[in-house]
């Protein structure tokens, strides 16, 4: 009985390490917007108070690590209650004012989750935005990024077209029911993580 | 309900709690205190022509009672003495025991309580400017944690230029107001990433950077973190480090290192 007790003890002990620490609220980071959006409307980012909001830096050209990040947040959303599930928004802030439209991310996020909004407007005001989260991207075009660009693209796709990539921070800012920083998730934080955090962030 | 399921149950809740209110890792450490040992060995390098390079300090101990009362603090340090025309200089590892006021802000002695001449012979290394510059750091961020204005004035040289973070805080007499304002009710400055750069050598002028990450509880109860940059450019004049332009910058704190990944 007594080893008994002390496996529960250790048990407790282990289990409650797995919790994860409230997420503080980070300073210096963030900030309100208002941008164009898939939505056909302009949208700010106290839209969405009382609501925690999910959003990501990318676009929708991009062939690896934005659509593995936006799937990763559709998983999330589907193991979340649908209580909770209303009262978390995914935003995705197109980088690409060049190439992605409204319509474009509605499609393509669609595609995800119908629920996730895309934002995407002047180049000039998505760098403002950028520059709010410390967010970094730069757009590399060249003979190599082509070659490379063509080999993702699908055959007999864009052929002609010189290739581009951007390098960009892959950070998901999580913002919490005030329209506050409170961390970062990415694809490789484990949805019992996001989910937990997530849940502790909309008791608040 | 079994005694050891109850116990079991209790633990989880607390440590819960604690994962919850859980500070940054990060070695809590009083800044006066350093910057009080480091103007003890600048002063000692400036006044003996010598250099002090610190290798370690301990915990400070508490000791003695009323007016006796003090603290001390072992120290590890690498020093060699100055000598015109030498190439090579003997190093000098020693072990001392600093006595230190009350209020962890003055070095009364220090007391060797090892010492050992180093078997090899090395290039004079000077270190008066890094332990100038490193206890003017250390007691500036000192008079933030205590909201010491007028201490915080005293490292500031006369047409000093000033720019907080913050777009509100113009100069440095609205800085403390500003943090005072913040109603804290616990808060620490992290500091890493110190760089001294020479800027001009018969000027004794240098250009500092530092981060710091600021963690803090407010009035809800809820944790606050900033990663702030700092560049200074310092002067060094009569044995003090004083500064002549403070530059400080919010930066996007770290988190989660998998955050930090680029495509």
């Amino acid at each position: 009985m007594r080893i008994r007790s002390w496996v529960a003890v250790i048990a407790g002990l282990l289990l409650s390490a797995n919790l994860w620490a409230a997420m503080p609220i980070l300073k210096g980071v963030g900030g309100d917007f208002s941008l164009q959006s898939s939505l056909g409307r302009q949208v700010n980012l106290t839209d969405f108070r009382g609501k925690v909001v999910l959003m990501f830096f990318g676009y929708t050209n991009c062939a690896d690590i934005c659509p593995t990040t936006m799937a990763h947040m559709s998983q999330l959303m589907d193991r979340l209650q649908p209580a909770d599930r209303s009262r978390v928004q995914v935003l995705f802030v197109s980088i690409d004012s060049d190439n992605d439209t409204a319509t474009h991310l509605n499609q393509y996020l669609a595609y995800f989750d119908p629920s996730f909004i895309g934002l995407v407007d002047s180049q000039d005001k998505i760098d403002a935005v950028a520059a709010k989260y410390h967010t970094e991207y730069v757009k590399l075009a060249d003979s190599t990024v082509t070659t490379v660009y063509k080999k993702l693209t699908l055959a007999g796709e864009a052929t002609d077209q010189q290739g581009y990539l951007f390098s960009h921070t892959a950070k998901i800012y999580v913002m919490d029911i005030s329209g506050r920083v409170r961390g970062y998730f990415y694809m490789g934080t484990p949805h019992a993580e996001m989910q937990s955090q997530i849940e502790q962030l909309l008791q608040e | 309900m079994a005694w050891w399921s109850r116990c079991a149950q209790i633990i989880v809740l607390a440590s819960a709690a604690m994962v919850a209110t859980e500070v940054p890792a990060a070695e809590q450490v009083h800044h006066g205190l350093q910057a009080a040992i480091y103007q003890w060995y600048g002063k000692l390098d400036t006044i003996m022509n010598a250099s002090h390079h610190l290798l370690s300090i301990g915990q400070p101990r508490h000791v003695g009672q009323g007016d006796q009362a003090h603290v001390e603090v072992n120290v590890q340090l690498e020093s060699q003495e100055w000598r015109l025309g030498q190439s090579h200089y003997p190093g000098h590892y020693e072990e001392q025991v600093l006595h230190i006021s009350g209020t962890l802000e003055r070095v009364l002695h220090s007391q060797s309580v090892l010492y050992s001449l180093d078997d090899f012979d090395s290039k004079y290394r000077p270190s008066r400017a890094s332990n100038l510059i490193k206890a003017l750091v250390f007691s500036w961020t000192h008079g933030l944690d205590t909201y010491d204005e007028s201490a915080l004035q005293r490292h500031l040289l006369v047409n000093s230029t000033f720019v907080a973070a913050e777009l509100r805080v113009q100069k440095l007499i609205d800085y403390v107001p500003y943090l005072r304002s913040l109603n804290y009710l616990k808060n620490h400055r992290n500091l890493n990433k110190l760089n001294i750069e020479t800027l001009n050598i018969e000027q004794d002028t240098y250009r500092v950077t530092y981060e710091y990450q600021w963690w803090a509880v407010n009035q809800q109860g809820e944790s606050e973190l900033a990663q702030m940059a700092v560049e200074m450019q310092v002067q060094i004049i009569a044995g003090r480090a004083m500064i002549s332009l403070y530059k400080e910058t919010y930066l996007a704190p770290i988190t989660d290192a998998g955050a930090e990944v680029r495509c």
